[in-house]
């Protein structure tokens, strides 16, 4: 197999951190290659690099044989690489046709041709299975996983010889990242490469011809990916040891109702109604709700933390009606929210990670409005310590951590303040796998204070190993409760997909 | 960011890089000119330079969440005309003199509470808003004073501002505990660092459940208190209200607030780049006054000053580059 790429001792130094120290890295033709590392390891780095995104501190890239230098993004762009960033950079205001073409727009005759575009962006979404997003309609107000389907859209009707994509799965549902994988073996047969970064291991030893390891910005270890490969051997590689039971965490008795929906319906994104939902959040209670893209899963976490309004139907807080305006009802309710949108609604990217920690808990920490620095950074330690997150990150802006561990900060301020109903919007998004573990094990031990977590997840085994109850969202009807064990992963997709009807619902709880 | 951060590292605090421009331009102008050491001369430097730091320093933290208020020249305005009309309509014989410094503030709160209706609560783009308030507010000014100038003060309110105190110029001393209580504010509380936050961003104070509107509703009323705070000052200086007493102070204090350092796109802010952007403001326009150049010049440097602490703080050349 030819190289197009290959990049030799590359080293990366930021103020105060080696993010890579020389790293060698090398893409064939055809080649699908994957990327792992625990956060903070240098892998976007190691892309933004390829990508000409930033400028390695030193090595060289030779691509089709010849060396070369991206001076910046444009310059890697047109040697044929194309890239896809951690986090979606759309423009939220623009349709999906027009952010597809953003830069790139087709011209007739009479300026742009806009019956030329559209019919290229079904194509082209079709090509993803995902002909349900509406070249037309608002990207801002698409689900979290078709926007990163039109961000991957964009750059493959680019074109390019190399597509690197970092976490491409980390917001998709187990189908879209199916029809991701589709476009990847598809990109393959015309020899074209890819690179992608991914925390789901089972996803790397699905589709990867290799899978490279970064460790602490070194490169160490690089697998062919054949029957022997396995996810402890890559887990060991990672980690340096391994990670024993993903899903252990305490099991505590269940208490008090607390959170209550009784027939609650609400508008998603696109405007449509759901199905009535009424769920029941005990304290002790991990629930877990699930189900496709675009069901309304985020939308109602944001119903349940006053973002958006109630349509229909009654909120009860420990069998009180409550009524959330805003957030602030929540906060006063003590209903807390981790947002699946950390750059977006999670983090202020200009405060330091310490700051993001403890931006709701300033109140306990502080005496007649000032702030008590040093039991904030007692705060902070302990935490950090809790997920595992370096002492030195804490003083660092929070734009300049890596992917996983922002998530971790966002996950940290709902563990520190005094919510006690605790809102998981896919939570453990693009963190490793030992953090995984322990942000379960961290809500566990949260349930076992009598609080309640409502985890909302399009990701089964997640869903099915850490949850006490689980709801399944889906367009034809809101199933469940479903008692732990109840379901298994055949199951579960049944119902999501609705080729079975709710067989085995347990007893409303009460 | 990489190596280029090295070079350029010292620019993130470029604040303190206006120290030693300050000290030059002192050096030079005590050799050019006879009248610059002179102690009216450093006095008039003093309430200059002080009016500009009260608003400056609350602007600091305005700006730093995100905000911008245009109004407060014309606040100042009406602040010194109202604590005018105090003293003519008579009121300090039932509230005493000092009564005239409580309602050059409360009018200041006053403005300050229509802008932050304006801007928290009904939404509106701040510039807009205040701009729209500027020219209302100036237009009371020149209504109130129906386009004179008053005079009249009670020489005990005059001394508030403009006596000494172990010989430091009282508008220094209320000028300097503003910015520290700036500073304070912003450096130490919780008030300050949702500041920063919303400033930084504002949707995510609103998803953590923060009460954002009371928070900018605040800010607002904050800024104008301190806008009648300096419209007393400066009505004190001069011993009279004019009608277009505090034209321009807006342009003024925000020039000061970015040439210190705070980011306009919010989230950053120092107020003690602030002190030294305004203190090397007065020193540039008064030497030009000193130096017999025409002052229509002061303005074209004024805004050159800007542009370059623009340019030097700018994330292109600091390598400080969103990932
Ligand atoms: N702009 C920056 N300034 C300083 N340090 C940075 C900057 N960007 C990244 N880093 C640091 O470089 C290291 C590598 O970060 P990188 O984003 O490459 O990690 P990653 O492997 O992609 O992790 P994740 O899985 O969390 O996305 C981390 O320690 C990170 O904090
Ligand atoms: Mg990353």
């Amino acid at each position: 197999m030819k190289n197009i790429l290959t990049a030799s001792k590359i080293c990366k130094q930021y103020a105060g951190t080696r993010a890579l120290n020389e790293v060698d890295f090398e893409i064939g033709e055809g080649e699908i290659l994957g990327l792992i590392g625990e956060n903070g390891a240098g892998k976007s780095t190691l892309m933004r690099i390829l990508c000409g995104i930033e400028q390695p501190t030193s090595g060289d890239i030779v691509m089709h044989g010849k060396p070369v230098e991206f001076s910046g993004p444009q310059a890697a762009q047109a040697e044929g690489i194309a890239m896809i960033p951690q986090e979606v950079l759309l423009v939220d205001e623009l349709t999906v046709v027009e952010n597809i073409f953003l830069g790139h727009e087709e011209s007739g005759a009479f300026g742009l041709s806009k019956r030329q575009m559209l019919a290229d962006t079904r194509a082209i979404l079709a090509e993803l299975d995902s002909q349900q997003v509406d070249p037309e309609h608002l990207t801002g107000n698409l689900p979290k996983g078709s926007q990163q389907m039109v961000a991957i859209a964009r750059r493959v009707m680019q074109g390019g010889d190399v597509f690197v994509m970092d976490e491409p799965t980390a917001s998709l549902t187990g189908e879209e990242t199916q029809s991701l994988f589709k476009l990847l073996k598809k990109l393959k047969g015309e020899g074209k490469a890819s690179v992608f970064i991914s925390h789901r291991l089972e996803e790397m030893l699905e589709i990867c011809d290799r899978i490279v390891v970064l460790r602490d910005g070194e490169h160490v270890g690089n697998f062919i990916n054949d029957d022997t490969l396995t996810k402890d051997k890559l887990v060991a590689a990672m980690v340096g040891s391994a990670v024993a039971n993903e899903f252990a965490r305490t099991v505590s008795h269940i208490g008090e109702l607390m959170l209550e929906t009784d027939k609650v319906v609400i508008s998603t994104f696109q405007g449509r109604k759901t199905h009535p939902i009424s769920i029941q959040a005990h304290a002790g209670e991990v629930v877990g709700i699930t189900g496709l893209a675009g069901v309304g899963k985020t939308e109602l976490a944001h119903v349940l933390s006053g973002l958006r309004p109630v349509v229909e139907g009654e909120l009860r807080l420990r069998g009180r009606p409550i009524t959330l305006r805003s957030p602030v009802d929540a906060l006063k309710n003590k209903i807390g929210l981790v947002s699946e949108d950390r750059r977006a609604e999670g983090l202020v990217l200009e405060l330091t990670a310490l700051a993001n920690m403890t931006l709701t808990s300033l109140k306990k920490l502080s005496r007649l409005g000032r702030i008590e620095k040093d039991r904030e950074r007692q705060l902070g330690l302990l935490m950090k310590d809790k997920l595992n997150m370096r002492t030195e990150y804490l003083g660092r802006d929070a734009n300049h951590l890596s992917g996983g561990n922002q998530q971790k900060v966002v996950i940290i301020r709902q563990l520190c303040s005094e919510a006690e109903v605790l809102l998981l919007d896919e939570p453990t998004k693009g963190i490793d796998i030992g953090a995984k573990a322990e942000v379960y094990r961290l809500i566990g031990d949260l349930v076992a204070e009598q609080k309640a977590a409502i985890l909302f997840s399009s990701e089964p085994q997640e869903v099915l190993g850490v949850c006490d109850k689980l709801y399944v969202l889906t367009s034809h009807g809101f199933l469940g409760p479903y008692a732990k064990g109840a379901l298994d992963y055949a199951g579960l997709m049944a119902l999501e997909f609705g080729t079975a009807t709710s067989d085995t619902p347990m007893e409303a709880a009460e | 960011m990489n190596s280029q951060n090295k070079a350029f590292g010292f620019i993130q605090d470029h604040h303190l890089q206006l120290l030693p421009v300050i000290l030059l331009v002192a050096v030079a102008m005590t050799i050019l000119s006879e009248s610059f050491m002179t102690s009216q001369n450093m006095i008039n430097l003093a309430n200059r330079v002080s009016i500009n730091l009260i608003i400056a320093s609350g602007m600091t933290l305005l700006i730093t969440s995100e905000g911008i208020d245009l109004s407060v020249g014309s606040t100042v305005g009406l602040s010194a005309v109202g604590a005018a009309i105090y003293f003519q309509n008579g009121w300090d014989a039932s509230f005493g003199p000092y009564g005239a410094i409580v309602f050059g503030v409360a009018v200041g709160a006053a403005i300050g509470l229509v802008n932050g209706i304006l801007v928290a609560l009904i939404g509106l783009p701040a510039f807009i808003a205040t701009l729209g308030t500027m020219l209302a507010v100036r237009g009371l000014v020149f209504i109130t004073s129906s386009g004179r100038t008053i005079m009249g003060f009670d020489p005990r309110f005059i001394e508030v501002f403009s006596g000494f105190t172990f010989g430091i110029p009282r508008a220094v001393i209320v000028a300097g505990l503003t910015a520290l209580v700036a500073a304070y504010v912003l450096n130490k509380t919780t008030t300050g660092r949702l500041l920063q936050g919303l400033g930084g961003n504002e949707r995510c104070l609103y998803t953590a459940g923060i009460r954002v509107k009371r928070l900018k509703l605040g800010s607002y009323v904050m800024m104008g208190m301190l806008a009648g705070l300096a419209g007393l000052t400066l009505a004190a200086s001069m011993s009279a209200a004019e009608p277009f007493a505090g034209s321009w102070y807006e342009l003024d204090a925000i020039a000061v607030v970015v040439m210190g350092g705070t980011a306009l796109t919010g989230g950053r802010g120092t107020v003690m780049g602030t002190v030294l952007g305004a203190i090397l403001l007065g020193l540039v326009a008064n030497s030009i006054i000193l130096l017999g150049i025409s002052a229509y010049y002061q303005t074209f440097v004024v805004g050159l000053m800007i542009l370059v602490a623009i340019v030097m703080g700018s994330p292109v050349l600091t390598g400080a580059r969103a990932n």
